[in-house]
């Protein structure tokens, strides 16, 4: 099955075909598509917002061609609310009542108390990883490309528990197998992952990651220091007149909050961008392979864009304007090497989910 | 259109992922398909539905095949856009319920939804045991003594009359805390340290009233809902940046729910005809416990906590003061020492 997958024309003359994901979508286009979809998500309070996301979803994919036919979204808005509402079943519910259940349970079950915050604390994290798992399983079921639709080899509970697994040994050698860690889960997801009758293969190797991984954490650390002791005893004394001025101070706090999630944003670029070119150049898909060329400089000037857009729309732009200039840097950053025979391609067989990914949503993992 | 029009399309039958150039025909009921081996199927309208489209080609899909699309660049079919439906959007519901009842639904949705979120706290506060909650969240016990706990209700109901409706119910707990918290519903909870540190009625009355103006204001429930409500919503949509956001919401929220209380407790103390000192002399005591510190930094980091510094309300509080005026004590020696016994068992 793998080798009739091949181009049989593909492989000695010319050489194999690369190409990108063809991106044909315009801000011209988009723009109507997202002032509507906000002016809906504002005016019913947000409830509308699953709608919003099926239907710019919906433009993205099928402005999208990939080895010239377009991708289209099946999920419906439907089917993420639905997803939102397990979410709050699974997640939120159970972290309300922790928190009203608290004072009870520290008054009547003194000794229990740790057992039971550390059992919660697991269960988060195998849900955490759980909801991952589903929310890359929702996109590829969601995903029709010549007719054809992609899925997950499992329900995605082994993950969660794995993934807990991994989490603890980056928790217990004080972060430093997190490379190993995270490379783990990523190859452990993709190799469940397929589209079609096909499964992707993920071997990437973490060793790679590892040293820009500590350089991060290193110069993190460092700046945080220098920036902090910097502020105590260079400008803190400046701002003792201020006491009138409540947007002097509100200022300053901002100032602070946003420089510091800029420094943290800024320094682990560096590492994000290695680790992703490592991760998605390890994948393949049958006779496809994938690389990925974003570098660092590349990131460091979407962010900026990103920034820019989130000033310029008041914030607004998180209700899908990012999505568009996040999805056209993919796909302009995203290389194809091969092609497929697709008369070899067939259905996918594996499982479909009913619903949504709105456990991911609620718990802000996203799928990739 | 006429129904001799035949166009040619692109078939993924939904088995495969091959393309079949095929050729289609339109009639009264059904699409009809040509395969390239002469082949031709008939598929009815009513299974039909539209996939996307964009500029230049759209595709159709079947209600009963999976992943089975056809899919027509032809100019000529474009057109038919406007004869099909998704089968599956809020605009199909829209279109087959009538737009004016789809949007007076809308409406009242969205209206329902708003009311019990904006009312949630408020219908469930009631549900939780009133006065286990206080006991439990300090974790200490509480001054269980009649008398003494009868004044501070009574000086409660006093400075603000309008709160009868809610209930209000001061506690207060063993502890040498100076400090004192209002709960949802109405709670409003004392530490004995308080009592302790305060040199007169009108210093005990003045953290009270500043308490219960919190209580007035609803601040304890708007908490609540910011902390439950909007801090999972704003999360689950914007990630890092909402947590930014609501960090600062939270913080200027804070502060200005500080200084309505404060103004709030100048205008009941002004209700029972007590003076404003005892709030700011209390006020400034806590400042100098404290502690000297670097003032800039102090001031600066004002800011970022949630309690505006004491002086800059003491302040504020002494400036009510009208030296001219004829103050009552807020609480007659008897009832003083009430209070003062009230933790002594």
């Amino acid at each position: 099955m793998d080798s009739q997958l091949y181009k049989p024309d593909s492989s000695a003359m010319s050489g194999m075909r690369w190409s990108k994901p063809e991106f044909n979508g315009t801000i011209k286009e988009f723009l109507p598509l997202w002032l509507k979809t906000l002016g809906l998500t504002l005016v019913t309070l947000g409830i509308y917002r699953f709608w919003a996301t099926a239907e710019i979803r919906r433009y993205l994919w099928s402005s999208t061609e990939i080895l010239d036919e377009p991708l289209e979204f099946t999920g419906t808005g439907k089917e993420l609310f639905i997803g939102f509402l397990l979410a709050l079943l699974l997640f939120i519910l159970p972290v309300s009542l922790l928190n009203f259940g608290l004072p009870f349970l520290f008054k009547s079950f003194p000794a229990q108390v740790g057992g039971i915050l550390t059992l919660f604390y697991l269960y988060i994290f195998v849900i955490t990883n759980f909801a991952m798992y589903r929310a890359q399983r929702y996109r590829l079921t969601r995903t029709l490309w010549r007719g054809i639709r992609g899925g997950m080899a499992q329900s995605g509970w082994t993950y969660g528990f794995v993934g807990l697994g991994m989490y603890m040994l980056g928790a217990m050698t004080l972060g430093f197998m997190m490379p190993y860690a995270s490379t783990f889960l990523w190859n452990m997801r993709w190799n469940d992952a397929s589209f079609g009758s096909q499964m992707f293969s993920s071997d990437a190797p973490w060793r790679p990651m590892f040293t820009r991984y500590w350089q991060s954490i290193l110069a993190f650390v460092g700046i945080s220091i220098t920036a902090s002791v910097i502020f105590f005893t260079q400008i803190a004394d400046r701002f003792s007149g201020f006491e009138e001025t409540i947007t002097g101070g509100i200022a300053l706090a901002v100032a602070m909050v946003i420089g510091f999630y800029a420094l943290a944003g800024l320094v682990f670029i560096a590492y994000r961008a290695l680790q992703l070119r490592i991760w998605i150049g390890h994948l393949s898909w049958g006779p496809i392979k994938f690389h990925f060329t974003a570098r660092t400089t590349d990131w460091l000037f979407f962010y900026l864009k990103v920034v820019g857009l989130l000033i310029l729309t008041f914030g607004t732009a998180i209700f899908g304007l990012i999505s568009f200039f996040s999805w056209r840097f993919m796909c302009r950053h995203l290389d194809i090497e091969g092609d497929i025979n697709a008369a070899f391609l067939n259905q996918s067989t594996t499982e479909a989910p009913g619903h949504g990914e709105g456990l991911a949503d609620a718990l802000d993992v996203g799928a990739f | 259109m006429t129904n001799s029009d035949s166009l040619p399309a692109a078939l993924f039958d939904g088995e495969s992922a091959s393309r079949h150039s095929v050729t289609v025909v339109r009639t009264e009921n059904a699409l009809a398909i040509i395969h390239e081996d002469g082949r031709e199927e008939s598929v009815p309208w009513s299974m039909i539905f539209l996939g996307d489209s964009k500029g230049t080609w759209l595709s159709l899909k079947r209600n009963d095949v999976f992943g089975w699309r056809l899919v027509l660049t032809d100019p000529r079919a474009l057109a038919w856009r406007q004869d099909l439906t998704r089968g599956d959007s809020l605009k199909d519901l829209a279109r087959c319920y009538g737009w004016p009842a789809f949007a007076a639904t809308s409406v009242l949705v969205v209206g329902l939804i708003s009311v019990v979120a904006f009312n949630f706290m408020d219908w469930v506060v009631p549900l939780i045991p009133r006065d286990q909650v206080i006991a439990e969240m300090s974790g200490g016990e509480m001054c269980d003594n009649k008398p003494g706990l009868s004044v501070l209700n009574t000086l409660a109901m006093r400075m603000y009359p309008d709160l009868k409706d809610v209930n209000v119910n001061v506690k207060v707990i063993d502890d040498p805390t100076t400090n004192a918290f209002a709960a949802p519903g109405g709670r409003i909870a004392l530490f004995r340290g308080v009592i302790e540190e305060a040199k007169n009625p009108d210093e005990v009355a003045g953290v009270l009233a500043h308490e219960l103006g919190h209580a007035a204001k609803k601040h304890p429930e708007r908490h609540l809902v910011r902390a439950f409500g909007f801090g999972i919503l704003i999360s689950s949509v914007g990630g890092d940046l909402g947590g930014v956001a609501d960090m600062l919401l939270t913080l200027s929220n804070s502060r200005e729910y500080e200084r309505e209380a404060d103004q709030e407790a100048v205008e009941a103390l002004e209700r029972i005809g007590a003076s404003p000192l005892g709030l700011a002399t209390f006020f400034e005591r806590m400042a100098k416990t404290e502690g000297p510190t670097n003032k800039g930094i102090s001031r600066a980091m004002s800011y970022l906590s949630t309690h505006p510094e004491l002086t800059d309300r003491a302040n504020a509080a002494r400036k009510k003061f009208e030296p001219n005026m004829r103050y009552k004590p807020s609480l007659d020696a008897a009832a003083w020492a009430a209070v003062q016994s009230m933790c002594k068992s």
